[in-house]
């Protein structure tokens, strides 16, 4: 990974003794990073240290190479779309988003510009002139999408930017996230619900009872939970058949039949497997009408690390950090 | 035998009439007043007076301490031969702070509570309908004000009569007996109505509270200070309380405190009744069930 | 019928048109309610409820003229609502209670079934305290409680998994499939989150600007691309796609995805045989489904272009 963007080493905040988070260690670089977990793991509070909100307990806290807490001028690189809503509804659109501009420090021409201009990329130019209180939800997102990025940050942070909205503005507004991180700037977006995430990137920081549980590439860390095998489902006819054929492989830990016209296959060993299915179906001429991969995903990542972990799980974790 | 099945279950007993929200609707509110500490402590405080004012009629009628009964009746500057001023002293004087307290806890939150905690949504997505609600609101405010006002009258009139020594002297003090029966709706409905007509104005139940409060002392303050001051008896119709015991004294036959023609306090109060009425049936009409 | 609605519309004011000229025919199921913001879905839902009377046409839910027997109608109907909705004061138990002898269901059978329809949702370790304590995700649950406490024949349910984490969403989700099948009753089910509804319907209503865009099976208006299919592969896509054009299919990469559709009687063995050849390893190979969400902003951007 190029130089990472954000850098977190033994970071901890409490609040009195109830913590926030606890011996955090993160490092974050460009792109869309993920960040997710359940209720109370920690995700407001370490969105508020990045922006400056509250100072670390303890541990050193980087972003864009500098101490966040206190450096007003480093608040200029840094775009903050809090999840909040609800105020300045009596400005307009633009209004509200020069504000914001004239407040990270732009000059009123600039800030009136940069205005248009993020409104612009963000679908809003017919409704700029329009009150806030006026607009639907996912305008107002889109708004504050705007004034996020209407300093042109390096920097920015989007606490669930896709509530409220409908599926077009969502449809909208991820591309647009998405375009953001390809452009090379650090983006990381904080949300509950998995697919969104997933429709945005694969990298992920996940959080866990206040601490870094997982954080990397969605499917290398999938197959570093060793308590689940991999599964992969095969849709075909004459399953029972190809499950003779595929469980003599040392690799094939279980084989089940749940439903019509499926077999579920676990493995350990993923990179030997795939290639050994289409294999022993073209032998036999079974014919394959879909392989998928049921469990390679988000959803499923989330749910096999925040359950109650097992002690070989926890061990494991050593091992792989 | 055999392993049950503890999941989801269908119900097929059976069902009540659509009036029963009405008892229904009015035993949950008093309940919910009743847990209340405050309302609780308002109402037990509220049992004192009558009781005190029980113990003087018999004892007086028992004739018993005859000069401490005179010193105390004339410190209260009641007049005792007439037991009709007694009663109305003290369900109007005494009782009127209790009931105003329980109209404040119960009634003028009554409505905006549950535009607070968005409740519309859990009644009226339900078979409930606007009549079963409006009055699940007041009767249950004015049930709590009646305990504390016409309940004790009544005893206190019942007793009187019970204590009568001639048929003559029990059918003279069945007149108050009536007035009472007639006084305590109209008190009931002149505390609680209006207080839940403002409830049903916001969602702030403290700004609500606060404004009954003020709306209720103000006027009352007001309307007896210009009137005494500046000797304009006709202003001190715009107090609630006035009104309320100028009613209360024509019922129960006694010298009304201001020289009005008797028929505006009535007048005044009956307008209120209405027009509270009228706020609410209204705002709840217009209400948003959900948005 | 589910519901038979025929030429509603309805006007706020001279201006505000929410609802125009709305006609539906759907029978008993899981029905999706689906639209942009301001599309007209609450005020649906209030029409459905009997709450609010159509400016015009007629509306029938479960043979139950809306605006003549709403209390009726309202006694067969559980609602979950999107925004907060307790009583002050009421812990989840009494809460349930209540909302059942609202129904007309005497209080002891009310309040059994109260305790049975918390144990379903999962607050039986919370049920005697506060509701106006609980977490975003308990109060979830105990709004799908209130709707269940009388055992409704429909079932509307306003964006339920709003504020759950991804467990608790994944509890809501389950517990509502469960429904239709302990229950036989029928679901509408209002939400931003297509996902959510494709778990769980197997019909939508698609509103927008107030009007009916589209009122049918989600498996129709996904509508699946016959002979195409989406492949995704450890390493080597472009090589694949190469391999794949050579033999006379069409391939392009769409996000990180293969997209193939094959020439006519071709089964798709061909893209595993290709792909064994080069040592590539398909991780994935399913027909070509579009999803919810792209059918729902092509049906979308169809309307506006017209």
């Amino acid at each position: 990974m190029s130089e990472p963007r954000v850098v977190a080493d033994r970071v901890s905040k409490w609040y009195g003794k109830v913590v926030g988070i606890n011996d955090f260690t993160v490092s974050i670089g460009p792109g869309v990073t993920g960040l997710l977990g359940p209720n109370g793991a920690g995700k407001s509070t370490f969105i508020k240290l990045l922006v400056g909100a509250l100072r670390p307990s303890k541990g050193e806290l980087q972003v864009l190479g500098e101490r966040v807490w206190g450096n007003r001028h480093l608040l200029g690189r840094i775009g903050y779309c809090p999840e909040h809503d609800g105020i300045y509804e009596d400005l307009t659109g633009a209004e509200f988003v020069t504000f914001m501009a004239r407040l990270a420090g732009m000059s009123a021409e600039d800030a009136a510009r940069r205005a248009d201009e993020a409104l612009e990329r963000l679908g809003l130019a017919k409704a700029k002139d329009r009150l806030l209180g006026q607009y639907s939800k996912g305008m107002r997102q889109r708004a504050k999408l705007a004034q996020a990025l209407v300093h042109d940050p390096e920097l920015l942070l989007f606490d669930e930017p896709l509530t409220g909205c409908d599926p077009l503005a969502r449809v909208q507004i991820t591309q647009f996230i998405k375009d953001v991180g390809q452009a090379g700037k650090t983006v990381i977006v904080s949300s509950h619900i998995l697919h969104e995430i997933e429709s945005m990137t694969s990298e992920i920081v996940l959080l866990y009872k206040g601490q870094v549980l997982a954080e990397g590439n969605i499917y290398r860390i999938r197959e570093m939970i060793d308590e689940h095998p991999h599964q992969i489902r095969i849709e075909c006819d004459r399953r029972r058949e190809l499950g003779q054929k595929l469980v003599l492989s040392q690799d094939v830990r279980a084989i089940e039949f749940p439903d019509e016209g499926a077999l579920v296959l676990e493995t350990h060993n993923p990179d030997a497997c795939y290639p050994l299915i289409p294999r022993a179906a073209l032998e036999s001429g079974i014919k394959i009408r879909s392989l998928t991969s049921p469990d390679n995903n988000l959803q499923a990542v989330f749910e096999y690390l925040t359950r109650e972990r097992s002690p070989e799980g926890v061990a494991r974790q050593g091992r792989a950090a | 035998m055999g392993i049950r099945d503890l999941g989801y279950k269908r119900y097929e007993g059976a069902l009540l009439p659509h009036r029963s929200r009405y008892r229904v609707l009015i035993r949950r509110a008093l309940s919910l007043a009743w847990a209340s500490g405050l309302t609780k402590t308002t109402i037990i405080l509220g049992m004192f007076p009558p009781v005190i004012c029980g113990v003087y009629i018999f004892l007086k009628h028992q004739a018993m301490q005859q000069e401490v009964v005179q010193y105390l009746a004339h410190r209260a500057q009641v007049q005792l031969d007439d037991p009709g001023s007694l009663v109305f002293t003290c369900i109007y004087w005494c009782q009127i702070w209790f009931a105003f307290v329980l109209s404040l806890l119960v009634a003028a939150p009554a409505i905006s509570e549950d535009v607070r905690t968005g409740a519309f949504q859990f009644y009226f997505a339900r078979p409930v309908a606007r009549s079963h609600y409006l009055v699940g609101k007041v009767a249950p405010a004015a049930i709590l004000v009646a305990i504390v006002t016409l309940a004790p009258a009544l005893l206190l009139a019942l007793l009187r009569v019970g204590l009568a020594q001639s048929g003559e002297e029990a059918w003279r003090s069945t007149s108050w007996l009536v007035g009472t029966l007639a006084y305590g709706p109209i008190y009931a409905l002149v505390l609680t109505l209006p207080a839940v007509a403002l409830s049903s104005l916001g969602r702030r139940s403290g700004s609500l509270q606060g404004l009954w409060a003020v709306g209720f002392f103000l006027s009352w303050l007001l309307g007896e200070g210009v009137a005494a001051g500046a000797d304009l008896p006709y202003v001190a119709l715009l107090s609630i309380p006035t009104d309320l015991r100028l009613v209360g004294q024509l019922l129960y036959g006694i010298e009304p405190a201001y020289d009005l023609p008797w028929y505006l306090p009535s007048l005044v109060l009956a307008g209120l009744v209405v027009g509270s009425a009228y706020v609410l049936v209204r705002r709840l009409g217009r209400v948003e069930v959900f948005s | 019928m589910l519901l038979e609605i025929q030429g509603v519309d309805k006007f706020y004011s001279a201006q505000v048109h929410a609802l125009r000229d709305v006609s539906l025919s759907l029978p008993e199921g899981s029905i999706g309610l689906l639209g942009p913001n301001g599309a007209g879905k609450s005020t649906l839902l209030k029409i459905l409820l009997g709450l609010l009377p159509p400016t015009g046409g007629s509306v029938q839910v479960m043979g139950f003229d809306a605006t003549t027997r709403s209390l009726d109608l309202r006694q067969k109907v559980g609602y979950m609502p999107e925004q907060e909705c307790y009583v002050a004061g009421l812990d989840a138990v009494e809460m349930c209670t209540y909302a059942g002898e609202l129904c007309g269901l005497p209080t002891k059978e009310a309040r059994e079934r109260a305790h049975a329809v918390l144990a379903f949702v999962g607050l039986e370790d919370k049920r005697y305290m506060k509701v106006q304590t609980y977490s975003t995700g308990q109060k979830q649950r105990v709004k799908l409680a209130q709707a269940l406490v009388h055992d409704p024949e429909l079932l509307l349910l306003d964006e339920p998994t709003n504020g759950l984490d991804p467990r608790g969403r994944e509890e809501m989700l389950t517990l509502i499939r469960q429904l239709p099948e302990r229950r036989s009753c029928s679901i509408i089910l209002s939400s931003h989150l297509l996902p959510d509804v494709e778990a769980v319907c197997d019909s939508a209503i698609l509103l927008n600007e107030g009007q009916v865009m589209y009122s049918g099976l989600i498996a129709d208006m996904r509508g699946e691309e016959r002979d195409t299919y989406e492949v995704r592969v450890k390493d080597g896509a472009e090589q694949l796609a190469e391999a794949l054009q050579k033999a006379g299919c069409e391939a392009s990469m769409h996000d990180g995805a293969l997209w193939v559709h094959l020439p006519p009687d071709t089964d798709p063995d061909l893209i595993f045989s290709r792909a064994l050849e080069a040592e590539i390893q398909v991780r994935h190979l399913s027909p070509l489904k579009q999803t919810l969400e792209s059918a729902f902003v092509r049906l979308l951007e169809q309307q506006e272009e017209s």
